[in-house]
């Protein structure tokens, strides 16, 4: 099959698909190939479209293409186009029936990582516990130097202070570098956390940082130390996924990954292309793990991204990846070898006016057009001449109205009153089918009076059901509370350990939740008889002994774990009947992940020791102070420090029926009828963030560090310009802005670089 | 009103996006077929189950026999290609996955028991490496060989344990396919839980007809628990080994169970309501045993007395 009839007996099942921009990246031979592709150009089905060419055409072993994407529901979609246009491919020649499309491994990279070190049995990775983000937290504040509370970190703390001036909800305060004392431990542990991905995603020279003295000893000690633990342990985090990753392409069976064994073309064929989506959020180690995977010539590695959506800076992704990726093929291939640039540039997906004021938006900032802001050469981004036309043959009916406007109220409140007011008017009109098929995009989706809430509220007031399970109210939900609130009355049940716990704000909240269990156990007597029966098998337990369970059906002993009291509990009322609620029942279900989590993870200088197993302490009957106070100080002290979000649809991206909130960071990659942002930006200059410091500051102790001709400030403002374009550039039909009227001055990221006047002329107000 | 100034818009109806829902062979469909109620908090749910303690023997068993395998091929070290590992062999890997299985935590079922578990489990290992190894390992093509296939709605995908050349085939040509399993075999090939084993066989037999073109020659269950019977030799004593006939007609059967299944957990999760079996169909009792949910299931109605705390 040649690539013409390929395309072919897609098309003629789909209908036109490719432009001549798009052929060109689909018909590249061999070499690195740079695609730079702006928002709703195409890019996933051209990847989708040029890895089937590489297997159907040219009879490259599926197996030894890799593709990766940004999210796992990514990955999965563009598995299933592979599936659906081979079957189209199938059905015009038999012959290709033979080869199976699934080999092809696709994945985020941090999950075919950990797929082929398992798949090649590397024996530093086989089992190992890959920490999630709660769990990397709990074991940091475990086992680092730097969760303790030392004297001599400070200088450490005030260096990065943009990372730890900041309001700790479970110390209810905000720290500041001139306090003369150390921050609070969560604001360690999560700094802590923070630094040590930067080393390793950054690729820090640790031992460069050692030898520069002072703090950096001190980072660099405190780095070497966690490392250490986590290998004694047996456990791994994201970040050092990836390095795990590097050093198994060094091992014999990482060289036959790469390199085949020389036998089969299907079992081992080694690798022969990388195809990568979202390139301009890749950081540094990725781009080493890219550049490595194809390090064999003609180094058929395919990046595509959009600089000008870049998002991620602060988990170490560099838009400079994108910008200099011809720079970085050079310099890891050789001088002679040239990624070839090929631009998308025709946006598909919105309506022409949108794409001409996003393009007009990002061109419009001095900032953006120096050399080396950008991908040079880039061209505009082009609205689809056929753009109406499609519409209208897929049933749609455009007329005339405005597809970029802006909506402005006097406060939050009114602001939000009329946003919702006009949501109900588009659904209740026909104009929208359902609310999920608009969104609403904020900075912060926290309930909290200047982000989601007043938002939330007044969808709720126009009788909408809000998705936002990124509102970090977990913990405020009733079978949340109940379930901790149980858990501490039969654990602790004269609050013995809880009158120690000097941190006010998290004792608080277990003395609520304890309010929350005896109002349910005055209505719920089995329960209550329950955590009697419990608390009192407790009581029966000398001092120093595991508390063993009452006799069971089959008079087997077995220890008493936190995880069986929570089993035992919800199979009572109140529980019985909130799990018959799916949103709640999921809710548990986290939760008891979160307790597996605390249980599981091992604890300092005891190899394979967890605290699942409750022991009592020094008095007969009550279980130990340590145990109790680790799980105030650590478990709950985590909870209320992080809030938590709650558990998020696998499959779906908002339920059908309600009205999403999210993050612009949770749109990435998606595309809404209709799209609302409060983001203009207000009058004050971008302020430089953490991410930036940190950058700037690990910089120094970079092997290879890509160049950035801009400072600190100017890095920002560019950062929030292309934040925002994410945003715009999600809508479809209509692009609303939503603004009070003292944020309607004259200048405001938003407006674009020429301010509100330049707004004003393009935008209509509704 | 703001809204009227999009009066002769007409959004179409958005389509749904959602990729196809991946279903495993043990994960989802025997789970499901073992217990919805089980399936739907653990598995759809998101429930942590209590101990992790399941995975522990299961874990030790197969990453033993791959040690074991990789050993005789060569793949762990050069020098080994060739040779059957020995008993010593055999108890190093096994202490090299049970300390690492020690070190994140991971026990066995019965922590009070464990230490006579692991003896047994050791004692197994070492047989079956004397009684199958010579034969069985150089005819290994893949072990955890990967399967799946797309199905129309959904996407289906298993693991083999082993993948292994016929003996008097040329190589490629076909396969067996082989499934370990820990525990002692069923009484009579008419059981639920044999029935389910051979049914899990003909899935896999299926998925390796869609990526070969060819039905494997042979799907064989592997039960080491039959092994404590015979004291060390190179015998392998009769119940050990037990082949799953794949004719089509059985094959087919397989599948339209698996399809009806598929129905159901659609239907349960369209409902969002994962009930308890049907009186007459729960699961045995061991699965009920260690199920962290038995205390109020309605399919075990006061059969388990509450423990305390």
């Amino acid at each position: 099959m040649n690539l013409r009839e390929m395309l072919t007996a897609i098309e003629d099942k789909t209908g036109p698909r490719v432009n001549d921009e798009q052929k060109a990246v689909i018909a590249h031979e061999n070499g690195p190939l740079w695609v730079i592709a702006g928002p709703g150009s195409g890019k996933s089905e051209v990847l989708v479209l040029r890895t089937l060419k590489l297997v159907c055409v040219d009879e490259v072993p599926a197996k030894s293409i890799i593709l990766t994407t940004f999210t796992e529901k990514a990955a999965r979609n563009i598995e299933d186009r592979l599936a659906l246009y081979k079957n189209y491919l199938d059905q015009v020649n038999a012959d290709l029936r033979r080869i199976d499309l699934s080999q092809v491994r696709v994945g985020t990279l941090h999950s075919l990582c950990n797929s082929i070190m398992h798949e090649y049995r590397y024996v530093d990775y086989q089992n190992y516990r890959l920490l999630d983000a709660i769990e990397q937290l709990l074991f940091v504040d475990e086992h680092s130097n730097l969760s303790k509370s030392q004297q001599e970190h400070l200088p450490l703390w005030q260096e990065f202070d943009l990372l730890t001036e900041r309001y700790n909800q479970a110390a209810g305060t905000r720290w500041n570098r001139s306090s003369g004392y150390p921050p609070h431990r969560w604001i360690r542990v999560n700094a802590a956390v923070t630094l040590f991905n930067r080393i390793v995603e950054d690729q820090v020279d640790v031992s460069q940082m050692h030898a520069e003295g002072g703090i950096w000893e001190i980072l660099a000690n405190a780095y070497t130390q966690y490392r250490d633990s986590l290998e004694e342990h047996k456990a791994c985090d994201f970040a050092h996924l990836q390095l795990k990753f590097l050093e198994f392409l060094d091992s014999p069976s990482g060289s036959r990954f790469l390199n085949g064994d020389g036998l089969s073309d299907q079992d081992h064929p080694g690798i022969n292309h990388v195809l990568v989506d979202e390139y301009q959020d890749t950081n540094p180690i990725q781009e080493n793990i890219y550049l490595r995977l194809t390090q064999r010539f003609p180094h058929n590695l395919c990046v595509v991204g959009d600089d000008d959506q870049a998002l991620y800076r602060f988990r170490g992704g560099t838009v400079e990846c994108m910008v200099n990726f011809d720079r970085a093929g050079q310099s890891a291939w050789g001088a002679g070898v040239r990624p070839y640039p090929l631009h998308l540039s025709t946006n598909y997906r919105s309506h022409p006016e949108i794409v001409d004021w996003c393009d007009n938006y990002i061109q419009s900032f001095d900032v953006m057009t120096e050399p080396g802001a950008r991908v040079s050469n880039k061209p505009s981004l082009s609205p689809d001449p056929q753009w109406v036309d499609r519409q209208t043959e897929q049933g749609c009916s455009i007329g005339n109205y405005p597809a970029v406007s802006y909506l402005l109220g006097q406060n939050y409140e009114e602001v939000a009153a009329r946003f919702a007011e006009t949501v109900r008017g588009l659904l209740d009109n026909g104009i929208v089918n359902d609310p999920s098929q608009c969104v609403l995009l904020l900075r912060s989706t926290r309930l909290l009076a200047q982000s989601a809430e007043p938002y939330q509220r007044a969808l709720q007031d126009q009788g909408f059901d809000v998705y936002n399970p990124r509102s970090r109210t977990f913990l405020e939900q009733p079978e949340i509370q109940t379930a901790l609130g149980t858990l501490v009355k039969i654990l602790d049940p004269n609050q013995n350990g809880l009158s120690d716990v000097r941190t006010k704000n998290v004792r608080e909240t277990i003395e609520d939740w304890i309010q929350v269990y005896t109002d349910q156990a005055s209505q719920n007597p089995e329960l209550a008889t329950y955590v009697e029966g419990a608390i009192s098998r407790i009581m029966q337990t000398p001092a120093n002994k595991t508390i063993t369970q009452s006799a069971g059906q089959d008079n087997t002993m077995s220890p008493a774990t936190i995880q069986d009291i929570f089993y035992h509990m919800i199979s009572f009322e109140p529980f019985v009947e909130w799990r018959q609620d799916a949103e709640r029942d999921f809710r548990l279900g986290k939760l008891s992940q979160v307790l597996e989590s605390y249980c599981m993870l091992p604890f300092s200088g005891s190899i394979g020791s967890t605290r699942e197993i409750l022991r009592t302490g020094d008095i007969d009957g009550l279980i130990s102070s340590g145990q109790l106070g680790h799980l105030y100080y650590s478990l709950v002290g985590l909870l209320v420090s992080e809030g938590l979000n709650d558990p998020e649809h696998e499959e779906i991206i908002c339920p059908q029926g309600s009205f999403p909130i999210m993050t612009v960071h949770q749109a990435k990659g998606l595309e809404f009828p209709f799209v609302f942002v409060s983001l203009l930006g207000k009058i004050q200059k971008v302020e430089v963030g953490s991410e930036l410091q940190i950058e700037d500051t690990m910089r120094q102790f970079r092997n290879n560090p890509s160049p950035s001709s801009f400072s600190d400030q100017e890095r920002a403002e560019q950062d929030r310009i292309r934040f925002f374009y994410v945003a715009y550039s999600r809508a479809i039909y209509s692009l609303v802005f939503l603004a009070r009227n003292q944020d309607f001055r004259n200048q405001g990221i938003g407006f674009g670089d020429k301010g509100l006047q330049w707004f004003t002329d393009k935008v209509e107000r509704l | 009103m703001s809204w009227q100034k999009f009066q002769d818009l007409r959004v179409p109806q958005t389509t749904d996006a959602s990729v196809k829902r991946r279903y495993s062979v043990t994960t989802d469909i025997l789970s499901f077929k073992r217990c919805r109620r089980q399936y739907g908090h653990f598995v759809v749910r998101g429930y942590e189950p209590a101990h992790a303690v399941q995975i522990y023997y299961g874990t030790l068993i197969h990453q033993v026999l791959d040690r074991a395998y990789r050993h005789y091929a060569g793949l762990r070290d050069k020098k080994t290609e060739g040779q059957i590992p020995t008993d010593e062999d055999i108890e190093y890997y096994f202490n090299e996955v049970d300390t690492a299985l020690r070190i994140r935590g991971i026990r066995s079922v019965r922590a009070f028991t464990h230490a006579a578990e692991r003896e047994a489990a050791l004692r197994r290992l070492k047989k079956f490496n004397q009684i199958e190894g010579s034969e069985l390992y150089p005819r290994i093509k893949d072990t955890e060989h990967h399967l799946q296939s797309h199905q129309g709605d959904y996407l289906l995908h298993g693991t083999v344990d082993v993948l292994a050349d016929v003996p008097n085939w040329l190589p490629g040509m076909t396969a067996e396919i082989w499934d370990y399993k820990g525990g002692h075999p069923p009484n009579d090939r008419y059981s639920e839980e044999f029935r389910q084993y051979a049914f899990q066989m003909r899935v896999y037999a299926e998925l390796y007809r869609e990526r070969n073109g060819v039905y494997p020659e042979k799907a064989i269950l592997y039960f080491l628990g039959a092994l404590d019977a015979v004291e060390n030799s190179s015998t392998r004593p009769s119940n050990a080994l037990i082949e799953v006939s794949l004719d089509e007609q059985s094959i087919q059967h397989a599948l339209t169970d698996f399809t009806n299944t598929v129905k159901k957990i659609e239907d349960c999760r369209r409902k969002e309501d994962w009930p308890a079996p049907d009186p007459g169909l729960e699961p045995g009792k061991n699965t009920c045993n260690i199920c962290d949910i038995r205390w109020d299931c309605p399919a075990r109605k006061g059969e388990y007395q509450m423990r305390y705390p």
